[in-house]
């Protein structure tokens, strides 16, 4: 445990409501969106300014104190879930939009502003910001930075890393580091890189330069209903192939689509074993020759049922029902288990298989919800946690999901990150040597190891074994966020 | 097709067991541009070469470092597909591992991404002579740091790399190159006037007095739009030179002897700009200017020696290097971690 020294350090450093060193006050950050997985942290700082956080990384690296970095708290894998001997460091106060310049389509914010108060703000100059991880009302854009969040939308429009220009990262030793900035590509190292999807294991983000996207002049949705899921994944197959790149191509399986259903009554067909929702966008014209590739794609593939949504309120309706997903399948059961793997998009069938006959073998229900475009797969486990035994054998079905993942070609994570969630399953995807390289580029950063230990790279000593998402009766945290 | 990944890795071992140091090269492409490696002997990757695997359907290839561009765009193609970020070819003399090791992008950079954006995967050989793997074949994957972007444009300092999967992008349905006289100034205003709308470009440049645009994408949407805008007809292979680096302008022979710098696009242009390319952001600068004037990653090559640089040694950059490279046995002096080290 840190010395009362380091305390009085802070106290010094911090006015009274930037500091909780309460049991009451400290509870709240105790977890993540991973609540499966609680820590009371020794202390929470919530400073407000740059140079807050640049003397709080200097009295935590002389009194060896860990850091665990947090934005909005919305991450699915433990990423900012507390320690016990560390100082948890929120950046949610650092929440200001430092500057908006169209000319340059870019807007340079600070780590705690949201994802979405970034698209509002700049709708008005025609632009957006592209990533829309399904928390984009709540989280803020420097846990998307150490997540890469992905979103519904980044088959067409990309990841964090591709919507990043410039960084300000502090490292431990006090050093401010500008990586990129309004330009692109310059020569050398491009270590904006490596800080999208660290997980908070290399620096604290304090102000991120984001690109801005031109919003598209109009959109369409299209539903397609299948009577097989090896019929879906041909369509996405031959949309692909066909030269087309959707903003969205969702999949959901016949389970996932009578849950979503029966929630919020989308008018998805409870008959049809796979469903697709593929959203089109760009000028009328382009929007137009697209929904006419994919209509026939689709037709092709054997589709019983093709709706297309043009106006904003039915094209809301038809994404309901896959926004609605996860509290849909929710219901069914009292628990549910999220894994989050991506595989090559030609494997569906033969992953989907195999997470039927794993299904089969643990007696254990599984809707499949699917960013299909992009082949990041959440199977959804259903359990009862009041059950005994029976979370341990889902921790276990989910690990051979995952394996399986790698096995195809894939990986086990495709945007939720590794957090405390997935150590042990990253000892499936890489070896000894590169997981002792992973090991090497943070003492690159971080020679002290006190940013956020113990998360997203397993030790060779131990892969620890860790549990997953775990929802239990409705007691998930943020259950007003749609989760997709 | 060959694959020499286990000479190439014993290559390494003996040079880190000899203190020599190794210069990797593909077919020396890039040299007049970014420069020669200063290692005591060749590591030679150009044997390192064919498509390992190409899955159409899955938007990506993977291929063997040493293999020609031009053989992947080939068989890319064939497929009605294409690399989305155009990186120059030098005259289809450049390697995939060239490319990725310099993380150079083509014209279509600012609309369609970068080469760094296309990574999705990479196999390589550290300094300690071992064989790893990051990223993979798929799009979404946040296993793990991204060393597979932190590689790509890194020159050849943290490690050799042996193979690279790239994802790729539908062929456009039509392409429609025009052009127009206009001055610099009104070129850069019209740039970030048309990069706010949602228009096909692939590429937007100016040099010589004539803003230069090309538009790719379905044909209904390009030959509209082409009508729109106007201008005049323009030769395709205008493209192909600027992405090279070819063009010989009236103000200087090739884009080679002038500096390469990234700026905010919509600043105003300089004088001494004799091109903008990448709708404003990419200024190739008259060379006379000091290196003190120009921002980080900033270049420019110099016939027969070393390209001049921007950049300033940081020692974070020196750790990274250290990490991956600790005997400094990869390309010394090319990347500026090791001209203090």
């Amino acid at each position: 445990m840190p010395q009362p020294q380091a305390l009085a350090q802070l106290q010094a450093l911090l006015p009274p409501d930037s500091l909780i060193t309460d049991p009451a006050g400290k509870r709240p950050y105790e977890t993540d969106g991973l609540t499966a997985f609680r820590e009371v942290p020794w202390a929470v700082a919530l400073p407000r300014t740059r140079e807050q956080v640049l003397a709080i990384l200097r009295i935590c690296r002389q009194q060896q104190i860990p850091i665990v970095p947090r934005g909005a708290g919305t991450g699915l894998s433990g990423g900012a879930r507390p320690l016990q001997d560390g100082l948890l460091l929120s950046l949610a106060r650092l929440n200001r939009i430092l500057e908006i310049d169209p000319a340059n389509a870019i807007a340079r914010v600070e780590p705690g502003v949201r994802n979405l108060a970034i698209s509002e703000a700049v709708a008005g100059l025609g632009f957006f910001y592209a990533p829309d991880p399904s928390s984009q009302i709540a989280c803020s854009i420097g846990g998307n930075v150490a997540e890469n969040a992905g979103g519904v939308h980044c088959l067409k429009y990309g990841l964090t890393v591709h919507n990043v220009a410039g960084l300000v990262v502090a490292t431990l030793d006090g050093q401010l580091h500008e990586l990129g900035g309004k330009g692109v590509d310059p020569l050398g190292l491009d270590l904006r890189s490596v800080i999208c999807g660290s997980e908070g294991l290399l620096g604290i983000v304090l102000e991120v330069t984001v690109r801005l996207t031109p919003l598209p002049p109009t959109k369409a949705v299209v539903l397609g209903a299948f009577h097989s899921l090896a019929a879906a994944g041909q369509a996405v197959a031959a949309i692909i192939s066909g030269g087309l790149i959707p903003a969205g191509l969702e999949m959901m399986d016949r389970l996932a689509i009578k849950a979503a259903e029966d929630f919020v009554h989308a008018g998805y067909p409870v008959d049809a074993q796979a469903l697709l929702l593929c959203e089109l966008d760009g000028t009328e014209a382009e929007v137009a020759a697209d929904l006419l590739k994919v209509e026939a794609a689709m037709h092709a593939q054997g589709a019983f049922k093709l709706d297309v949504a043009r106006d904003a309120a039915s094209q809301t309706r038809l994404w309901a029902g896959r926004k609605a997903a996860f509290p849909a399948v929710g219901r069914l059961a009292p628990d549910y288990y999220c894994m989050d793997g991506t595989i090559p998009r030609g494997r569906l069938a033969q992953v989907l298989d195999e997470i039927s006959r794993l299904s089969v073998e643990y007696g254990l229900e599984v809707a499949n919800v699917f960013h299909a475009g992009d082949g990041n797969l959440h199977p959804l486990i259903l359990y009862d946690a009041n059950k005994p035994g029976e979370l341990a054998k889902v921790e276990e079905f989910g690990g051979r999901i995952l394996q399986c993942c790698v096995a195809v070609g894939g990986t086990v994570s495709g945007e939720h990150g590794v957090g405390v969630e997935k150590l042990d399953q990253m000892c499936d995807q890489f070896t000894a040597a590169e997981l002792a390289q992973f090991a090497r580029l943070k003492a690159a950063f971080d020679p002290d190891a006190l940013l956020n230990p113990g998360k997203a790279i397993p030790t060779l000593a131990r892969c620890v074994d860790v549990g997953g998402m775990h929802v239990h009766s409705g007691t998930e945290r943020f259950r007003h966020l749609d989760r997709f | 097709m060959s694959d020499i990944a286990a000479d190439v890795i014993e290559s390494v071992r003996a040079a880190r067991a000899a203190h020599t140091t190794l210069a990797i090269r593909g077919h020396r492409s890039k040299v007049q541009l970014l420069g020669s490696p200063g290692g005591q002997m060749d590591l030679d990757m150009a044997l390192h070469r064919g498509i390992i695997k190409y899955q159409p359907a899955e938007l990506v290839i993977t291929a063997r470092a040493g293999t020609p561009l031009a053989d992947i765009t080939a068989a890319l193609e064939e497929r009605k597909q294409c690399l989305a970020a155009d990186p120059p070819t030098f005259g289809g003399r450049g390697t995939l591992g060239g490319a990725v090791a310099s993380g150079l992008s083509g014209p279509s950079r600012p609309f369609r991404g970068s080469l760094r954006d296309c990574v999705l995967g990479i196999e390589l050989v550290n300094g300690l002579a071992e064989r790893l793997c990051f990223g993979g074949e798929v799009f979404k994957n946040v296993a793990g740091f991204d060393v597979s972007r932190l590689l790509t444009g890194s020159e050849g300092a943290l490690g050799t790399l042996l193979s690279a999967s790239l994802r790729v992008a539908p062929r456009p349905e039509r392409v429609e190159c025009r052009k127009t006289t206009m001055d610099g100034a009104k070129a850069v205003t019209c740039m970030r006037n048309w990069a706010r709308q949602p228009l096909p470009l692939s590429g937007l440049a100016w040099i010589d007095g004539e803003l230069h645009w090309r538009l790719a994408g379905a044909s209904c949407v390009v030959n509209e739009i082409a009508r729109d805008l106007g201008g005049v007809e323009d030769d395709p292979g205008f493209w192909t030179s600027l992405r090279d680096g070819e063009l010989s302008t009236g103000a200087a022979s090739g884009l080679c002897g002038l500096w390469r710098l990234s700026v905010p696009p919509a600043t105003p242009p300089e004088p001494a700009d004799i091109c903008i390319d990448w709708a404003g952001t990419l200024r190739w600068r008259d060379h006379d200017q000091s290196a003190l004037c120009m921002p980080p990653g900033a270049f420019a090559c110099q016939p027969g020696s070393s390209p001049l640089r921007s950049d300033r040694v940081s020692d974070l950059v020196r750790r990274i290097k250290d990490a991956f490279d600790p005997d400094h046995v990869f390309n010394p002096g090319l990347i500026h971690a090791d001209t203090t080290a």
